[in-house]
């Protein structure tokens, strides 16, 4: 293993972007929560040194991440006065960081999308029975919830051709992607859960698609 | 593609990669969530900041007054009147001042998690009688401005060029204003837990009043928000199209896990599947895809073409 150069920011609209996109298509149905956190965007960014120059990254690509996502909606030509907003964007979209990836290409600029693998409950259930005895260890996991686990969740970089791709991909790659992810959370190998298979596999793992992976690094 | 040629490339933000107690320890310290309100904070500093210069800027302004120079018998009724006016936009100006400090306040404390619903509520009642207050100014404006108008008697062109520039402050006012109640709207809205769900439930919501109450600080935002400049009409529904495309894949990677409900039990995995998170239903997905274009349902649209 090696630091990653990189972090993936996935942007996911919120009930005031939800707001933004009925004041702009009146005349089209709403997309329900679902639907509207699905297929996010994923951007690359340069790994910083700290949080508050990964802020000041974020905040310097901020207006062409802006102008992506409504443009996605709105099509290319589209403008709005809340594009140069950092408010406003903020208050549209909650960023989610993953620095954890596996890259598939030679080169991260190769990489067209991502795949982030995201915990199930069974897996959440798992930790608990593996440090059942623990009293302190259990008291925090019962504060913890799916999304608190899926933090900074293992992300696949990789170019797919078509859906059917990537499915033939995780039927194949789940070995390496298994890993990937629980060495994030225990590196001890034999306490991992036993994982013979796709489907046992995916007994602990969901996978999130995400079709667009833009790079903002120069 | 070998596995040997896989770069696994990996930092952990909690340092080296540990045992499981370490892991579950690192849970409730969300890097996420802090980043995030961290953000929300600095953009609130700067519009703290934007706030004060226009703060200078206005206190800094002078009134035109070259016209008592020509003006007529009425020179000091007039010139009563332009006092009358400079007080209520200066009491305007005062009062929405005092509404955007308090709205960014509120709005940091908003982000800090130390304000309920029911302090919104309070800061709601606010608006209200301050959008009461304003209405009067401006009804007490217009009513001088005509009197003065009807009482001007010479030199027309300056009357018109007075009026222009008391209409200019005015709508600068309302729009800092109307950007202030729209500035703490969407902080609240956005840092709303359950924000998420309320906005699910009223697009489910079947009777039009229970939609139109859940969906209220939704559509009070739709009026703040301008409309764009050239909206491709065609794009949300391929964008529809195209997210449906995605969710339903991923609804048959989630069968897969389904179907292993029925595989014989791994060895040492738990045997309750009943705390999986259930995937959505296939029939929610199918009836929201009604704007679903003709395109093959197997492909991605993938965008690689993209430069930003």
């Amino acid at each position: 293993m090696q630091p990653s150069q990189w972090e993936v920011i996935v942007l996911k609209p919120t009930a005031v972007f939800l707001s933004f996109l009925a004041s702009q298509l009146p005349k089209v149905n709403l997309p329900d929560f679902k639907l509207l956190q699905t297929n996010n965007t994923a951007y690359v960014i340069r790994n910083q040194a700290n949080d508050e120059e990964t802020l000041n990254e974020i905040e310097r690509h901020f207006p062409a991440m802006f102008r992506h996502e409504i443009s996605r909606w709105l099509g290319q030509d589209a403008r709005n006065e809340i594009e140069g907003s950092f408010l406003d964007f903020l208050c549209c979209f909650k960023f989610e960081l993953h620095s954890h990836i596996v890259l598939l290409e030679s080169d991260f600029r190769e990489g067209q999308q991502l795949l982030r693998i995201k915990p199930r409950s069974v897996l959440l259930k798992w930790i608990k029975s593996a440090v059942q005895d623990d009293s302190e260890l259990i008291s925090v996991l019962e504060k913890v919830n799916l999304a608190d686990l899926a933090e900074n969740a293992t992300v696949i970089v990789k170019k797919f051709g078509d859906l059917s791709e990537i499915k033939s991909f995780l039927r194949q790659y789940y070995p390496i992607i298994y890993e990937a992810e629980m060495l994030r959370m225990c590196e001890r190998g034999d306490h991992w859960p036993y994982v013979d298979s796709y489907e046992s596999f995916c007994r602990y793992f969901a996978v999130d698609i995400h079709a667009q992976l833009i790079n903002l690094y120069s | 593609m070998e596995p040997t040629t896989m770069a696994l490339v990996c930092v952990s933000v909690f340092g080296v990669i540990g045992i499981l107690a370490a892991f579950i320890r690192q849970l409730l310290l969300s890097r996420e969530k802090r980043l995030n309100d961290a953000a929300l904070q600095r953009a609130l500093q700067q519009e703290t900041h934007e706030l004060e210069n226009i703060r200078q800027e206005m206190l800094s302004y002078k009134r035109y007054d070259t016209h008592y120079q020509v003006l007529g018998v009425n020179k000091e009724s007039i010139e009563h009147i332009d006092q009358q006016i400079e007080k209520i936009l200066q009491k305007k100006t005062e009062i929405i001042h005092r509404y955007a400090e308090a709205a960014l306040r509120e709005s940091s404390a908003i982000v800090a998690g130390e304000l309920g619903a029911d302090r919104k509520l309070i800061c709601d009642k606010l608006k209200e009688e301050i959008d009461n207050e304003l209405k009067v100014y401006d009804n007490e404006l217009d009513h001088l401005q005509k009197r003065r108008a009807s009482l001007w008697d010479t030199h027309k062109e300056l009357l018109h060029d007075i009026d222009a520039e008391e209409k200019s402050r005015n709508e600068h006012l309302d729009a800092l204003y109307d950007h202030h109640s729209s500035l703490l709207e969407k902080v609240f809205l956005r840092h709303t837990e359950n924000s998420e769900v309320v906005a699910t439930k009223a697009i489910e919501a079947s009777t039009s009043t229970f939609r139109s109450a859940l969906m209220a600080p939704i559509y009070f935002l739709m009026s703040l928000f301008k409309i764009s400049t050239n909206i491709d009409p065609e794009q949300a529904k391929e964008e529809l199209a195209d997210r449906n495309a995605i969710l339903k894949f991923q609804l048959e990677l989630d069968e897969t896990e389904t179907s292993t409900n029925t595989a014989p039990a791994n060895k040492s995995a738990t045997s309750s599947h009943d705390t999986v998170d259930p995937p959505p239903k296939k029939e929610d997905i199918e009836a929201s895809e009604s704007t679903k274009t003709k395109k093959e349902e197997s492909k991605l649209s993938f965008k690689s073409d993209f430069s930003l």
